[in-house]
């Protein structure tokens, strides 16, 4: 039983004949709907399609829109994508290029002024997760503790899922938490749009590269709609107009990969499970402090 | 404190005035400023308390949610919004047991540390049954305060032009007195000059109690100008009549120095200016202070100046507490009539004694005529002759010695050893009779003429002991009463009849065969010359008393 937020901002609904809805979740700053308004018109304008954003606050949330198709493309994490494409039966439509890669990193973060070095000394200590099933927010900081011997529920006091990767960044600013896992794409953002609350904080480990957020599409979704998209995503890179909105999003264009790019999150998932974790559950993992 | 209320007692009326407008507009405007402040105060509590349950009430079905489902981060941001609200400086959601689930200030109040204070708002979150949480806000009082500023800064800055109006109308009032008062004194400050004349009625624009006191005191200055022209025509008045008077009239202070004279004194050649501020005694003679008898006249001698001679005055005292009256009388010229009675007098006491001396001598020539007729003188004869010539020159010696005046010299000297000499010579006399002499006489100093004394004394004690026939009893007796002389001297002898007695002091009277018949009268010479006087009272065959009453020195006569 989840809470669904599901904001549907209808652009227009009057002729179009093909509306696709685009569902983003915390790997983007979903602060920013300028930013996402600009993309989705641009999208519109190279497709012919209407794109209409659908925002959820967790990835269970997106999967489960996935496999009701009442979201079509969705921006998710490498992490769902493993655990949920074949049940809410999504596949992948492309991955965003950083840097010129399709590569990310999960960053821990903590304000300047606090001594800690590493995720290791922050143990007692109030910490943020974005969402349960994020893999640079919680899948990479449970697996690095399960190499260390420790089970990230009880090495924290509490974990504070804040299901965002802005949130996080604005919970360890804020004091609330002593240090987050976060997207290090989010935080370059992040760091670029707020230098002031940046400047307070610093990164003390950097764990990666992993395979990038990737955006996939509902399996039923007519095949003429995700080739046109697809390639609509591959061509922005090479137009002033795209690149100029993927630079709102740190991106740099886009391409496609195959299942196995995501092998090593699908590792770490098995890692974590094989140690007996109930990872991704939340009746177990949010625990009273 | 004392001190303090009597200061400001003696501030002037302006200032007390300027003070009591300040003290009224603090002792309104403190308490006022003090009540809007208190019920402001209360209005602004009530309505933020309202204010900040009703943001957690609208929160309320969230905020179970978020502590059912233990969401930190959305409880942290719920605390962080009411933070934005101004006067709150702590916000805190703790869970059923006290431990925070989210705090405004995490650093110090982690998730899981408890939370036991009790917050100024308490708003429990209760799930179905039972309370699962709580919202606790404190405010911070400081920033309460603050919020205040404003109103305090405006009843303070309302205050001020208040004070500072109320200032400006005491100082107004206070210098519009001060100006009014000023007229007054000045025209008080005339009186005080004595030009009674330039005092003008003081008219003020405001008819209240000051023109009040202004008519008042400018009645009162009328009035005493009016008692002041009487005083001073009686003053003239009675100048005019002392100056006019014939008797010298000084008023002396305690010290006798003199600070009235009247202008009589011109006359005896003094200027009255030299004269005030003098002691009295440096030109009256014999100024005894008097033990407070007044009009107790007495002779006195007015010094004058250069080397002319004192006159005799007749000087009558009135003592006051703080000061002497004297009145002085020329008595010159009685003193001029007085000599020449008294030579008048003696002239004819001589015309009365002439009579007995001519009756004397012709007893004493009597034997003289007898023997013109004999041819030749027997030794008896001769002798006859010898004794009367005798007696008529001892007649003539003691007529011309009683009409010769006698120089009268005033020394101190012991009445008592005097008395005793002038016994010792008596008693020699008194062999022959047995006579008891009784001395009756205190050892006492006096100043007088001893000389006229004596005399006086020896011929009473002789007449005393001529009066015995064979045995009696003399007596003497004397004692100052009240700064005189009384003397008495008595006799248990033969007596005087009531005709004697009046004869007894005219010259050549007497009774006795051997006497010169002057012996009386010389001793009422001599106490006329003491200015004394003398009784006489006897009874025949009982015996005689002379009382004699004498004013000691200063008072002779001569």
């Amino acid at each position: 039983m989840g809470f669904i937020l599901v904001i549907l901002l209808l652009v227009s609904v009057a002729y179009s004949q093909d509306i696709v809805r685009f569902g983003f979740t915390a790997v983007v700053a979903k602060e920013d709907i300028e930013s996402i308004e600009h993309f989705l018109n641009y999208l519109s304008r190279r497709t012919g399609y209407r794109f209409v954003p659908v925002f959820t606050k967790s990835y269970d949330e997106m999967s489960y829109l996935l496999s009701r198709r009442i979201v079509d493309i969705a921006y998710i994490c490498g992490a769902p994508y493993v655990e949920d494409k074949d049940t809410s039966n999504f596949e992948l439509l492309a991955v965003p290029l950083h840097k010129g890669k399709p590569l990310y990193y999960s960053y821990v973060i903590t304000r300047r002024d606090k001594a800690y070095k590493s995720i290791l000394d922050l143990r007692g200590k109030p910490y943020a997760f974005s969402d349960p099933k994020s893999n640079s927010g919680s899948l990479v900081p449970t697996y690095i503790l399960i190499e260390n011997g420790y089970k990230a529920e009880d090495f924290f006091n509490p974990i504070v899922y804040t299901y965002s990767h802005s949130e996080s960044i604005l919970a360890v600013y804020y004091g609330f938490v002593e240090g987050a896992s976060v997207d290090s794409i989010v935080f370059e953002q992040f760091a670029k749009k707020t230098p002031e609350i940046a400047s307070k904080l610093k990164v003390i480990e950097a764990y990666g590269p992993y395979p990038i957020t990737p955006v996939v599409v509902r399996k039923g979704l007519a095949k003429s709609i995700k080739r046109t998209v697809r390639d609509t995503l591959i061509l922005m890179a090479r137009d002033a107009k795209g690149k100029k909105i993927l630079k709102e999003f740190a991106l740099d264009g886009f391409t496609v990969v195959s299942d196995e790019f995501y092998d090593p999150i699908r590792d770490m998932i098995s890692t974590v499970k094989a140690f007996k974790f109930p990872y991704g559950n939340e009746e177990v993992s949010r625990q009273a402090p | 404190m004392k001190k303090l209320v009597g200061k400001l007692l003696n501030l002037s009326i302006g200032t007390k005035l300027t003070l009591t407008f300040i003290a009224l507009i603090a002792i309104t405007s403190i308490p006022l400023s003090f009540m809007v402040i208190r019920f402001s105060e209360k209005v602004y509590y009530e309505r933020l308390y309202k204010s900040l349950i009703g943001s957690v009430r609208s929160e309320e079905l969230q905020i179970r949610y978020y502590i059912i489902n233990r969401d930190f981060w959305s409880l942290f941001k719920f605390v962080k919004g009411l933070m934005e609200k101004s006067p709150v400086s702590e916000a805190v959601v703790i869970d059923g047991k006290g431990h925070v689930l989210a705090h405004s200030n995490p650093q110090k109040y982690p998730i899981g540390s408890l939370y036991t204070k009790e917050g100024d708002i308490n708003y429990p979150i209760v799930g179905l049954s039972s309370e699962i949480g709580k919202v606790i806000l404190t405010l911070d009082k400081d920033s309460i305060k603050a919020e205040f500023k404003p109103i305090r800064f405006f009843l303070i800055a309302s205050a001020v032009p208040f004070t500072g109006i109320s200032f400006l109308l005491g100082l107004f009032i206070s210098h519009r007195i001060n100006s009014r008062l000023k007229k007054i004194k000045s025209s008080i400050k005339e009186v005080k000059k004595g030009n009674l004349e330039n005092v003008k009625k003081v008219e003020f624009k405001e008819k209240d109690e000051l023109q009040e006191l202004s008519d008042f005191l400018y009645e009162i200055i009328q009035a005493l100008k009016n008692y002041y022209e009487n005083i001073s025509y009686a003053q003239k008045f009675y100048m005019n009549i002392l100056d006019t008077i014939n008797e010298l009239v000084f008023v002396v202070d305690k010290e006798d120095r003199i600070f009235y004279v009247n202008k009589k004194v011109e006359s005896f050649g003094y200027k009255i200016n030299n004269l005030i501020g003098l002691n009295i005694e440096n030109i009256i003679e014999n100024l005894e202070k008097e033990n407070g008898n007044n009009s107790n006249y007495r002779e006195v001698l007015l010094k004058l100046e250069g080397n002319r001679e004192a006159i005799p005055m007749l000087m009558g005292t009135v003592a006051y507490e703080d000061w002497r009256i004297i009145t002085l009388i020329d008595i010159s010229e009685r003193k001029k009539m007085e000599d020449k009675l008294k030579r008048a007098e003696i002239l004819s006491r001589l015309g009365e004694m002439s009579v007995n001396f001519a009756h004397e001598l012709k007893n004493a020539m009597l034997p003289l005529n007898l023997l013109s007729g004999v041819s030749e003188f027997s030794d008896d004869d001769i002798d006859v002759i010898k004794n009367s010539l005798t007696r008529i020159n001892k007649l003539v010696n003691t007529f011309l010695n009683f009409a010769k005046p006698v120089p009268v010299e005033i020394t101190k000297f012991n009445l008592s050893s005097v008395i005793e000499d002038i016994l010792s010579i008596v008693e020699s006399k008194a062999r022959s009779k047995s006579i008891k002499f009784i001395k009756n006489v205190k050892d006492i100093e006096i100043k007088s003429s001893r000389d006229l004394l004596e005399i006086v004394l020896i011929n009473l004690l002789l007449n005393a002991v001529e009066a015995i026939d064979d045995s009696g009893e003399v007596g003497v007796s004397a004692y100052i009463k009240e700064g005189e002389l009384y003397i008495e001297v008595w006799d248990t002898g033969k007596g005087m009849r009531e005709d004697e007695m009046k004869r007894v002091f005219e010259p050549f009277y007497t009774t006795k065969e051997s006497g010169s018949g002057l012996g009386l009268s010389i001793v009422m010479k001599n106490i006329y010359l003491l200015g004394g006087s003398l009784e006489l009272d006897s009874k025949p065959g009982k015996g005689t008393i002379f009382k004699l009453h004498i004013p000691l020195a200063g008072d002779l006569k001569g």
